[in-house]
């Protein structure tokens, strides 16, 4: 896969607390493409967050590494090439944004910075990035206090924009927002893809926008990616049990479709004391024996995508 | 519905800027789940604690309305009496478990604190009492875990305690405001179907507040949708999933991305929900509505029964039904 605009091969994020090291990322290798939509879904404390956040070397890399552009980044250069094209949005809107500073003043320190445009054009930039959001151009005059939710993640989006990246990432972008605004920012996202061939990793719990939304997907559990391919077949027909559950227990509007008995037995165990072999087999309905011991499976391709589970064998190579 | 539980008519809530919950009524029968749904800012959250008396002191009052609970008004009773109804025969289930559990109390104690008070058991009787309700709610080793600090449990089982304290004293009615919205996909199954197994066995009407309609999908008997403090919609969950009758409740369904799939652009309803202290003249939603009509701007519409049962606040609801399922 050389035409991979961010590479990651067994990146690993590691934090030390009182209690021992925890693996938040425990060698995850993934690819985004130019222009592609990647949805990186699975419960909170899988290390979705942090995936993200360590492929714009927002959190230090205690192993593995990144490609740009088909670039190494290790040095301070390819590090700040990296920063330069790439954007995040997150999750919270109003917490994300300086409540000093207006909105115009928020937008043109970035264009500044980043020295996109000439001193003049920057108010000009300014209204059109905001008008490429959705909102008036009077907007750059208020401050983020007198706007709604819905209203500053339309203005986080656009500060992702300012800098023309070719990757942003969206940390559960549209989370705290309700469902008639959800559904607002989801297709303000879907047009800047076409229109903009924006290249998107989207963090999300929220299973049923990500099918909407993504071009393809990596289902996450306890810091390892389980199954990852294109949206359609994963969610059509999900191989792994972990993604299988996850998709099966998003609550439908659909009265005659009563709750989903209990899929997995229990909670993720502490990230601390991870099981031995596959983190999932204590509350696997599928375990059998060799599960629970030697290293966790490995992500291996199977017909269309990749699976971590030792119930499917590696598809053959073509030759 | 003459033999409903809860009962509440005309209830009117106001803050100093205006009215945030206006002429809101509806019934919960024994062993029934209403679900109260609406976005933030709604009025849902406003009405479930005028229901058990914890508004805000000052900030917001009851104007206006009754609220009875098994024949008994609840509106004007003295602080007392009112504290003798809460936690006895209602019991409730916070969004957030870790903000509504005392810290630095051991599970064991919330739950006996209250059954000491209420029930005047002692406090042999209420460790016991206690063991048995974290075995009820699906707590493993509920001997072990009785002396356990909320820190020491993870965010699922925290709200199975939390449910256990709501349960304590053997309540008639258990208002759950968000119970399942901290919590991860499976783990949200597991404690609905807790709340759905509860109401089997002890015959308790619940009312479930969320803003989530594929939780009132998979939970409810009834619904009553909420708009900017005003209920819009009320009636039997299928009906009014399957063929809404105000606009605001077909929108809200309609920009739901169903998982099973789907290209393109969302349905949307435009603009936002109104602030209070700037509602808007006659509907609340008319300047969102995709059917509006002048006298939409005028008129406030009451809520009137359909002829499939539903109740609907509107002056031109939908008729036909309008939604498949069955993707």
């Amino acid at each position: 896969m050389s035409a991979s605009l961010l590479e990651a091969q067994d990146l690993v994020v590691q934090f030390r607390g009182s209690g021992g090291t925890v693996r938040a990322v425990n060698g995850v290798s993934l690819a985004v493409r130019p222009g592609e939509t990647l949805g990186l879904v699975g419960e909170s404390g899988c290390g979705k967050s942090t995936l993200g956040r360590a492929m714009m070397g927002l959190t230090p890399l205690s192993g593995g590494s990144l490609r740009f552009s088909g670039e190494a980044v290790e040095s301070r250069a390819a590090w700040a090439a990296l920063r330069r094209q790439t954007a995040m949005i997150f999750q919270d809107p109003l917490n994300s944004l300086n409540p000093r500073l207006t909105i115009g003043e928020t937008l043109a320190e970035v264009l500044r910075v980043h020295g996109k445009v000439p001193r003049s054009g920057v108010a000009a930039r300014v209204a059109e990035l905001l008008t490429m959001v959705g909102l008036r151009p009077e907007f750059a005059a208020r401050r983020p206090g007198s706007l709604s939710g819905g209203q500053c993640q339309r203005v986080g989006i656009a500060r992702a924009l300012a800098i023309e990246p070719k990757l942003v990432i969206a940390d559960e972008c549209v989370a705290a927002l309700d469902v008639s605004i959800q559904a607002q920012i989801i297709n303000l996202l879907i047009e800047l893809k076409e229109r903009i061939g924006l290249a998107l990793v989207f963090i999300a719990h929220d299973l049923a926008l990500v099918r909407r939304l993504c071009d393809r997907v990596a289902v996450m559990y306890l810091g390892r990616i389980v199954e990852e391919g294109p949206t359609e077949q994963v969610f059509g027909r999900p191989l792994h049990p972990y993604a299988d559950a996850l998709i099966r227990a998003i609550p439908e509007i659909d009265p005659d479709r009563p709750l989903p008995e209990a899929i997995l037995a229990g909670e993720p165990p502490s990230p601390l004391r991870l099981p031995a072999g596959c983190a999932l087999h204590p509350r696997c309905p599928k375990a059998f024996a060799a599960c629970a011991g030697g290293q966790p499976p490995p992500l291996v391709p199977v017909e269309d995508r990749e699976v971590a589970c030792r119930l499917y064998r590696p598809a053959p190579v073509p030759a | 519905m003459s033999d409903a539980l809860l009962d509440v008519q005309g209830l009117i809530v106001t803050s100093g800027r205006g009215s945030v919950v206006e002429d809101v009524g509806f019934k919960v029968a024994p062993g029934q789940v209403l679900g109260l749904v609406g976005e933030s800012g709604s009025g849902k959250t406003v009405t479930c604690r005028a229901v058990i008396g914890l508004l805000p002191a000052g900030s917001l009052a009851i104007t206006q309305g009754s609220v009875r609970l098994d024949g008994q008004e609840l509106v004007g009773l003295d602080p007392l009496a009112m504290g003798r109804v809460r936690g006895r025969r209602i019991g409730m289930v916070f969004q957030n478990p870790s903000s509504h559990l005392d810290p630095v109390m051991r599970i064991g104690d919330q739950i006996g604190l209250a059954v000491r008070h209420h029930l005047g058991l002692s406090r042999r009787e209420a460790r016991a009492h206690g063991i048995e309700l974290l075995r009820q709610v699906g707590i493993p080793d509920p001997a072990a875990r009785i002396d356990n600090y909320p820190h020491e449990l993870s965010g699922g089982m925290r709200q199975r305690a939390m449910i256990a304290t709501a349960l304590a004293c053997d309540p008639q009615l258990v208002i759950a405001d968000e119970p399942t919205t901290a919590l991860d996909v499976t783990i949200q199954a597991q404690i609905l179907r807790l709340l759905l197994d509860l109401r089997d066995k002890r015959g308790l009407a619940i009312l479930l507040i969320t803003h989530d309609l594929g939780v009132v999908a998979q939970t409810c008997d009834r619904i009553a949708v909420m708009y900017a403090g005003r209920i819009a919609e009320q009636g039997d969950k299928r009906r009014v999933l399957t063929s809404p009758h105000h606009p605001y409740t077909a929108a809200l369904i309609r920009c739901q991305p169903a998982s099973g799939g789907g290209q393109g652009l969302l349905p949307t309803i435009p603009g936002q929900p109104p602030l209070v202290g700037a509602m808007p003249s006659g509907c609340r939603f008319h300047p969102r509505c995709s059917r509006v009509q002048p006298r939409c701007r005028e008129l406030v519409p009451p809520l009137e029964a359909r002829c499939d049962g539903s109740e609907a606040a509107c002056l031109y609801p939908i008729e036909a039904p309008v939604l498949e399922f069955g993707r």
